[in-house]
């Protein structure tokens, strides 16, 4: 187990390596760079560009960018923002931790939403509950996101039961208790949660229901029903203990996915992320930013991924990790 | 900054279905309620009497003190350091908390003074002496003098730190290549004096362009070469010290900026009332435009830019509405189309444009024909949905000073007169296709910035229209950063649909990068060593002697003539502006958008509510 661990761990520097070395080289590649923009302005002279571009280190050729920049990221200094001036770190661990309050608020909602509906459907396989479920289901994992965004956001406008974006009541976030700011936070989590949450839960949803009723239809069960078991038994310790198991994997994964699903949600519903931050990044070629982005979403993949790994071994004794 | 946060992530288990938060107080800062005053309780209070040399603002109506105006602003701003900002919200952002020397009334259209009362042009122009107001403060309470210019202007010059103020103040090189900048001369602790090698017409508004910043805050880092660093979007408010209208409360990273009154600002309204009036402004930062509106819609923001696609909506329902739609006509930006006229070749030895094709775009009469093929009135209608009108001339009607909209030459949309102009250049039309006097097919692509959808609906416009003469003209939207490589590295576009801003101030001096024959934006022949042709010889000479005069009609005269002969020739084939409009609340008192920037605010410190609102 330990040398298993010890050996995934061993083989993420060369990882991380080939992921920073391919996304600097595609960086460069693109045409432009992040002061091109400023061409439009008549009046800016090539004197200034120049200058500029000496002073924020864009004037080398790439190899030389690239080792530059990962000599201070293994000393964890991944640069300051060309847009902003200000350490990316900084940047991004304020950014990172809305992401990450938006992305696990939406995860509850799936698995918890995603779990007991599943159960509920493939146990009354084929009845009407099922088929509500599996509408559902069908629902959310057909609407597009950004139309659902749309929907929720006009809803929100006219009914005014939900602000209609942003994390915080801007006007009055000051004058409030803490108690009042976390609520307030609340509010302003429903929505986009919902909607990133809906669509997780759909696929979620109908992988517990393929596994309950596969399950059910296990000897096992048979023989747990035959020695006479309530039926909730069966269904809640036998059954479903072992139906969960393959979505053990799949939560894993979904924390791998954690700061990369928002995206479009957090356009949308104004919400301070991370993923706007580095998509801007990427369209303005804020190098630094970008490079840190995308160092940190390779990580958490990873990490993600070992989680997921370990979880499963922990709760099926079958599986041994060597 | 926010501690709570972390909490949050793990305590949010049940997402709330109520709204349940209370929303009475004021905003209660840390200041104390102002004096009652004749016109309202200003909050936070003003420090002491206005400055004995106060600005009065003459053409603005006397308000009433309080208030948070709310705004939308799509992006965070880059920096709060005033000096290095070049993208549009740092710019705007640094117009509220910092002043400049001279100023630039966006509505007359005139420059003004500002921190400056006065200035003084010697007979020769090449002395500049200007006058501070008398008893200005910082908005910490330290005095605003000669010093604190000097210093701002010694960052400028430092070659070390780049910055686009700076090219303003070059006047030539030395001759081991270092630029030459006016020299700067304390006279005391309110008059300073700037010695220029030749006159410079808009010098005083290059001073103007200054953003004065306070060196008791600012000298230390200077000199330890951090300036870069300084009042950056982690500055701390406390040392944000500026001259402007407002000062910073509180910066929430892509969510808001809060500003609040600066105590020690020096502009009063006509009745001596010390401004601004609004208690405090805020920004939210909402990146989705559609977010934007539904924003305004909901009463949650007091103030719009209205995109065309909009304005019928808004317009529609404003008399029920607690909102006007102020519609400003024509606005400062133009959109043209461009043919590549280059003539030169590539390292590689082979021309940029293929020389068939050179042949058609050096041509006058083929450009006037596209010219007068193009339905500028169909543009309007179906891209800006009506919101707009034709363009003639190289600076949008906007301009009153110098767009010379009523003197330059006029291309009618009429087939007949293009078909007949190609006709007599030898171009032949068979079988609905425009061949050359040497039997080539007329084929070309146009390329515009793909993030523009509205320059790429006008090309389908375009090429419909050329089709009607038999041309083929391809549409290639390409990334913004393409086009400029394509323009200014490879030179191998065909023709190119683009626009330009609007400087401030709007004047030919800010446009030699575009008109003269050696600028780099001299897009359809950029950097020529020697102008290429006699007609751009005449520009280069007419824009010189523009900008080497100081009497308006003088100018007006070269300038004319160099809008018609740049009609005349076509180089940038102008097509449609569109128009500005902004919405507002009906209780928000002095609401007069402007052209140019910052269009809704230029003048916030005589913003006010009618009745000043709870929020």
């Amino acid at each position: 187990m330990w040398t298993y661990i010890a050996r995934r761990f061993l083989a993420v520097p060369p990882l991380l390596l080939a992921v920073s070395f391919l996304t600097y080289g595609l960086l460069y590649l693109a045409p432009g760079d992040y002061f091109t923009r400023l061409e439009e302005d008549p009046t800016i002279t090539a004197e200034y560009m120049a200058q500029l571009r000496a002073q924020y280190g864009l004037d080398g050729g790439m190899l030389v960018r690239y080792w530059h920049w990962l000599v201070n990221a293994v000393q964890l200094d991944f640069g300051h923002s060309f847009r902003f001036d200000v350490p990316v770190f900084d940047l991004i661990t304020e950014r990172l931790l809305n992401t990450l309050m938006l992305s696990l608020a939406s995860l509850i909602l799936a698995w918890g939403l995603a779990l007991p509906l599943g159960v509920l459907a493939g146990v009354h396989q084929g009845k009407a509950i099922d088929r509500v479920v599996g509408f559902i289901s069908f629902i959310g994992l057909s609407i597009p996101r950004v139309f659902f965004s749309l929907l929720m956001v006009m809803l929100a406008a006219v009914t005014k039961w939900f602000p209609v974006g942003g994390m915080r009541d801007q006007i009055y976030w000051d004058t409030m208790t803490s108690w009042e700011q976390f609520l307030d936070v609340c509010h302003h989590l429903v929505l986009p949660s919902l909607v990133i949450g809906t669509t997780q839960m759909a696929s979620y949803m109908r992988q517990m229901r393929a596994e309950m009723v596969e399950t059910l239809s296990k000897d096992f069960v048979r023989t747990a029903r035959a020695k006479g078991l309530a039926h909730w038994q069966v269904v809640y310790k036998h059954a479903f203990g072992n139906a969960v198991n393959p979505l053990v994997t799949l939560f894993g994964y979904s924390l791998a996915s954690l700061l990369a699903g928002s995206f479009l949600v957090e356009i949308v519903f104004a919400w301070p992320g991370l993923a706007r931050l580095t998509v801007d990044a990427v369209f303005a070629q804020d190098e630094p930013v970008v490079m840190a982005s995308v160092i940190m979403a390779a990580t958490m993949l990873v990490a993600g991924n070992l989680i997921a790994d370990l979880m499963l071994a922990f709760i099926d004794p079958r599986i041994r990790l060597e | 900054m926010r501690k709570l946060s972390g909490l949050i992530v793990l305590a949010t288990l049940v997402p709330m279905l109520t709204s349940g938060c209370g929303k009475k107080n004021d905003n209660g800062g840390g200041a104390g309620p102002g004096a009652q005053t004749a016109i309202g309780r200003p909050n936070p209070a003003f420090a002491g009497e206005a400055p004995k040399g106060a600005m009065k603002i003459e053409d603005m109506e006397v308000g009433k003190y309080g208030g948070r105006l709310v705004l939308a602003m799509p992006g965070n701003p880059k920096t709060f350091n005033p000096m290095l900002s070049n993208d549009v919200p740092s710019m705007d952002i640094a117009s509220l908390l910092f002043a400049t020397c001279y100023d630039y009334h966006r509505l007359k259209q005139e420059d003004e003074p500002s921190l400056c009362e006065k200035y003084e042009r010697s007979a020769d122009g090449l002395t500049y002496t200007f006058t501070l107001r008398e008893g200005l403060r910082w908005s910490d309470g330290t005095p605003l003098t000669t010093d604190d210019f000097a210093f701002s202007y010694g960052v400028i010059i430092d070659p070390k730190i780049a910055m686009s103020v700076k090219d303003l103040f070059k006047q030539g090189t030395h001759p081991d290549g270092k630029p030459i900048f006016p020299t700067f001369e304390k006279v005391d602790d309110r008059v300073f004096r700037f010695k220029l090698t030749h006159p410079d017409v808009l010098f005083h508004v290059n001073v103007g362009s200054i953003y004065v910043v306070p060196k008791h805050k600012w000298q230390a880092s200077y000199e330890a070469g951090e300036f870069s660093k300084t009042m950056t979007i982690q500055v701390d408010p406390k040392d944000l010290v500026g001259s402007g209208p407002f000062v910073l409360r509180d910066f929430k990273d892509a969510e808001s900026v809060v500003f609040e009154r600066n105590p020690n600002y020096w502009k009063v309204d006509r009745d001596g009332n010390r401004l601004p009036y609004l208690d405090s402004l805020m920004f939210l930062i909402v990146p989705d435009f559609n977010a934007t509106l539904l924003r305004f819609r909901e009463g949650k923001t007091d103030m719009l830019t209205v995109r065309p696609e909009d304005f019928d909506a808004l317009k529609r329902r404003e008399a029920k509405a607690d909102y006007v739609v102020k519609d400003l006509g024509p606005s400062f930006s133009t959109n043209y189309i461009m043919f590549n006229l280059d003539a030169r070749s590539g390292k590689d030895g082979k021309p940029f444009v293929d020389p068939m094709k050179q042949k058609w775009f050096q041509n006058k009469n083929f450009r006037k024909a596209i010219s007068h093929a193009i339905d500028r009135d169909g543009i309007v209608r179906t891209v800006l949905n009506g919101r707009g009108q034709p363009l003639w001339s190289f600076y949008s009607p906007a301009n009153v000073k110098w767009s010379a909209s009523d003197k330059v030459i006029k291309y009618a949309y009429d087939l007949n007169k293009a078909r007949a102009m190609l006709k007599s250049e030898r171009y032949e039309t068979r079988d609905g296709v425009l061949f050359d006097p040497e039997g080539n097919k007329v084929e070309f692509v146009m390329i515009t910035n793909s993030e523009n959808s509205t320059r790429i609906a006008m090309l389908n416009v375009i090429q419909e229209d050329l089709r009607k003469l038999g041309i083929t003209a391809h549409i290639r939207p390409v990334p913004f950063n393409d086009v400029v490589s394509s323009l200014s590295d490879l030179r191998n576009f065909d023709a190119v649909l683009l626009g330009w801003g609007s400087a401030i101030p709007p004047d030919p001096a800010q446009s030699k990068n575009v008109v003269l024959s050696s600028g780099r934006n001299h897009g359809w022949n950029p950097a020529q060593p020697a102008p290429a042709t006699e007609w751009e010889a005449r520009m280069d000479t007419l824009l010189y002697s523009n900008i080497g005069a100081f009497d308006y009609a003088e100018r007006a005269k070269y300038n004319d003539e160099l809008q018609v002969l740049f009609s005349d020739w076509q180089p940038q084939i102008q097509l449609v502006v569109a128009n500005a409009a902004f919405a507002g609340r009906k209780n928000l008192g002095n609401f007069k958008p402007a052209g140019l920037r910052p269009e809704l605010f230029w003048n916030a410190e005589s913003l006010y509510f009618k009745t000043p609102k709870e929020r």
